[in-house]
């Protein structure tokens, strides 16, 4: 006898064949299934870190001769360290400083390309990995590299609680991790970005070619607004950039993490605006120090003496700031790495 | 607990099922631990606010059936008024009103400390409060008949697809729905699903707009002309698709549950008068502010003085339900006076025809008049827009001063984005738009159907932001 709680008559008549379902079934499979789990849509839409990745890989199993230092982290590093004035000072083979920082390059990205290139990586003394105080907050986001090549575990265990639902949804519906390459798709309607390069070899530097320089008091807003706006503390790069520190000790290589100098205003407005950043970002780089990492922290251009000349913008270093930079380096590397530093410092 | 949350998927997901197979009894209790559940993942400590509201309410309007006393009838709807609001007026409106009046007195030469206390603003507050003194006025008046069961009552306050930011419903639509057995039908199955689902782009849509919002009105003295004009822009699609989008899944939930809420929104952006604005936005609100003080202040009736003052003063009142700003005050005022004006010409219109016998065929000069008082109308609400989405006073005229006064480039590329957002807001709405009705796709052929739920579905995937953003109107 049924319980007088559960009444069958609640729903009326017999569902009906959901053939309007069927066909948008058939259109989402058909997304999932020939764009969004495809090789050549990720490539051909992905004019972003997803493919910045994939090409720094192909660019590291072509180039000769193998690496002595490894330069990862995101456009700040990239811009501040010239291959060819790093490998003058330390009077190493040219070509032999492989500079692999890319725009918005996270702990994961550098992870990812160290693990598909290991056998050639591993080959480097010194691994300089810069980091940056967007990559201490949970509220900065996951990119399309994340998208692309976390694994499941990863997509569950190394990142920020905020960020996990979404990457593991795209774990499974991959249309969703596809999300920025979609819209490219529809804006370009269907035409393929245009061909991304990436290049190991001396003499091209990104920075100057295609941009030029803007007083760095005049976006100190913008991209406070930007990198702060969602700030919340995070430990899910930290914990990536450990794994990669890891790999690389592991492999022989000394692991040296810095932070690029940035200009005062920058620092200053960020602070005012985000006062928990700065304690946050010490204790990661304090974190960092106890697991026996050698950490500079040059984020204070004022207390480096840096003219603010030096920088292309308020969080990239210029042209003028490159030597300056390399200058620090290779301090740096003399404390730190040297055997890699023993010609230079005999000088 | 927002509707586009994993969370709220969740829930819904448990207690539908249920929902399904419980007999009435069983269905209506359940569905009001649920309601209570849902506003307690809020804050759990507001519920004895929703509680209190709701047993007042429903004891007066239980004496209110049997009383005959006209005087006491009348002190009986005073005591639910006064308790209602002054809930309201205490969470919403005390740390308003005293810094008000504390700015009064020091422009008067008076240092006040008056005692100021955090107030958390409850969650649909001005929702469910609106909801429960519709009942007691209704009773009061006659026009609805008392709810003899207390759970049928705390679920018509309470009832989790409507409790947090409406659509306010009227005691006749919703509570004999709630009083009677429930038959759910798969068509309203189906039609719920693709309200959700279309509530669902809107929502996305209007979440993506934000970043636009936000750069114009949180620094607008550091924007140029083109910026603002694109955040103000954003701003009128933003509330529109947030407000809607809410809308459309409160609707849908219901409708699957097989209670009908009523449509909040028809359109309009394409109203051609600030009183067709107002038939056609929130019209919930509009109808409940029109029922229960436009037509007790008078209405249409008495002088024409009389009539814009009735106008004025439910606009302004209005305004102030939106939130304990004097921005609001002002965009409410604004509505006022706009709605004035057209009465207005509509008096002077009506003497100008007065004379003649039959009106004449449209002409080119009506077509150009119906254009312009779409735009004029539109205007309207997109200055108004501003002192609603402005955080004081001197930026919404910062945001007006900095259009106004054109300055920065002209960087028409800058737009794309919008006009790419605009565009897929509307293919939303245009089919419905063009059918003149909210759910037109329901009588589509069923590929043209499965093709538009794709884009739908794709839609939400390709522009929903990397963190959902609660609705707009649930600070209201």
């Amino acid at each position: 006898m049924r319980p007088s709680c559960i009444s069958s008559s609640n729903l009326e008549g017999r569902p009906p064949l959901p053939k309007a379902l069927l066909v948008t079934l058939a259109i989402l499979l058909a997304v999932e299934f020939g764009l969004a789990r495809q090789d050549w849509f990720w490539n051909g839409y992905g004019n972003m870190a997803g493919n910045a990745v994939r090409l720094r890989i192909d660019a590291i199993n072509e180039a000769t001769p193998g690496p002595a230092i490894v330069v990862m982290g995101s456009s700040r590093i990239r811009d501040a360290v010239l291959p060819e004035a790093l490998e003058a000072r330390l009077r190493l083979p040219a070509g032999s400083v492989y500079n692999l920082a890319m725009g918005g390059g996270t702990p994961f990205a550098g992870l990812t390309i160290y693990r598909a290139a290991r056998p050639k990586l591993r080959q480097a003394r010194l691994l300089v990995y810069g980091l940056d105080d967007f990559d201490v907050s949970a509220g900065y986001g996951v990119d399309a590299t994340d998208r692309r090549y976390a694994t499941l575990a990863e997509r569950l265990r190394d990142y920020d609680p905020p960020q996990r639902p979404s990457l593991v949804t795209g774990w499974f519906y991959r249309t969703a991790d596809v999300q920025n390459l979609l819209q490219h798709f529809a804006a370009r309607l269907g035409r393929p970005d245009p061909r991304m390069s990436f290049s190991l070899l001396p003499g091209r530097r990104v920075r100057e070619q295609n941009d030029p320089p803007i007083d760095p008091r005049s976006d100190v807003s913008q991209m406070v607004g930007e990198f702060y706006r969602d700030w919340a503390p995070g430990f899910g790069r930290l914990r990536q950039l450990e794994r990669l520190a890891y790999l690389a000790r592991a492999d022989g290589l000394t692991v040296m993490v810095v932070s690029v100098p940035l200009y005062g205003g920058y620092r200053r407005l960020a602070n005012e605006r985000c006062p928990e950043a700065e304690p946050q970002f010490r204790s990661c780089l304090q974190r960092l120090r106890d697991d026996g990492l050698p950490v500079y922290d040059w984020r204070d251009d004022e207390a480096l003496g840096w003219p603010i000349t030096a920088f292309h913008d308020s969080t990239h270093v210029g042209v003028d700031g490159v030597p300056l930079m390399t200058d620090l380096l290779v301090d740096a590397i003399a404390r730190s790495c040297p055997a890699l530093a023993g010609t230079e410092a005999a000088e | 607990m927002l509707f586009n949350t994993w969370q709220f998927a969740l829930f819904f997901l448990a207690v539908y099922p249920l929902y399904l197979i419980a007999a009435f009894r069983i269905q209506t209790i359940g569905l009001l631990a649920a309601s209570w559940f849902f506003y307690a993942c809020w804050d759990w400590r507001f519920l004895f606010l929703l509680l209190t509201s709701t047993t007042v309410d429903y004891y007066i309007g239980k004496r209110l059936a049997v009383c005959e006393d006209a005087g006491q009838r009348r002190r009986l709807v005073t005591v639910s008024i006064a308790t209602n609001l002054t809930f309201l007026g205490f969470f919403k409106y005390y740390n308003f009103f005293t810094d008000s009046a504390v700015g009064l007195l020091r422009l008067m030469g008076i240092e006040a400390h008056p005692w100021l206390l955090h107030v958390v603003l409850p969650v649909g507050i001005s929702f469910y409060t609106f909801q429960a003194m519709a009942y007691t006025i209704d009773v009061y008046r006659d026009r609805s008949k008392t709810c003899s069961d207390f759970v049928t009552f705390a679920l018509y306050v309470a009832y989790f697809p409507h409790l947090v930011a409406g659509p306010i419903q009227r005691t006749d639509d919703l509570l004999p729905q709630l009083a009677r057995p429930r038959k759910v039908s798969w068509d309203q199955i189906g039609s719920g699903a693709v309200l959700v689902l279309v509530g669902l782009a809107r929502k996305a849509l209007a979440d993506r707009l934000a970043p636009y919002v936000d750069l114009a009105f949180n620094a607008p003295l550091e924007q140029s002309s083109l910026i603002l004009v694109r955040g103000v822009v954003a701003f009128a699609l933003q509330i529109y698709g947030d407000f809607a989008g809410y809308t459309d899944i409160a609707r849908g939930i219901s409708r699957m549950m097989g209670i009908e809420l009523i449509q909040n929104f028809r359109w309009p952006y394409l109203s051609r008068n600030v009183q067709e604005f107002w038939q056609r936005w929130h019209i919930s609100l509009s109808r409940w502010l029109r029922d229960y003080l436009y037509i007790p202040l008078g209405g249409n009736r008495g002088s024409r003085a009389m009539i814009f003052r009735n106008l004025m003063i439910t606009m302004l009142l209005g305004g102030l339900w939106h939130g304990a700003s004097w921005n609001f005050v002002v965009w409410g005022g604004i509505h006022g006076v706009a709605l004035v004006v057209h009465r207005v010409w509509l008096y002077l219109l009506q003497q100008r025809r007065a004379g003649r016998e039959q009106p004449e065929p449209p002409d080119r000069a009506d077509r150009l008049a119906f254009v312009a008082s779409w735009a004029l109308t539109l205007a309207v609400v997109l200055v108004t827009g501003v002192f609603f989405r402005a955080h004081t006073f001197a930026d919404a005229m910062a945001v007006l001063s900095g259009i106004v006064h054109w300055h920065g480039p002209l960087a028409v590329k800058r737009l794309g984005g919008l006009a790419g957002l605009l565009v897929a807001l509307a293919l939303i709405d245009g089919p419905q738009v063009r059918a003149g009705e909210h759910e037109a796709c329901r009588r589509w052929p069923w590929v043209l159907q499965g093709l538009y739920y794709a884009f739908l579905v794709l839609l939400i995937v390709m522009v929903r932001p990397s963190s959902n953003a609660p609705f707009l109107y649930f600070q209201f």
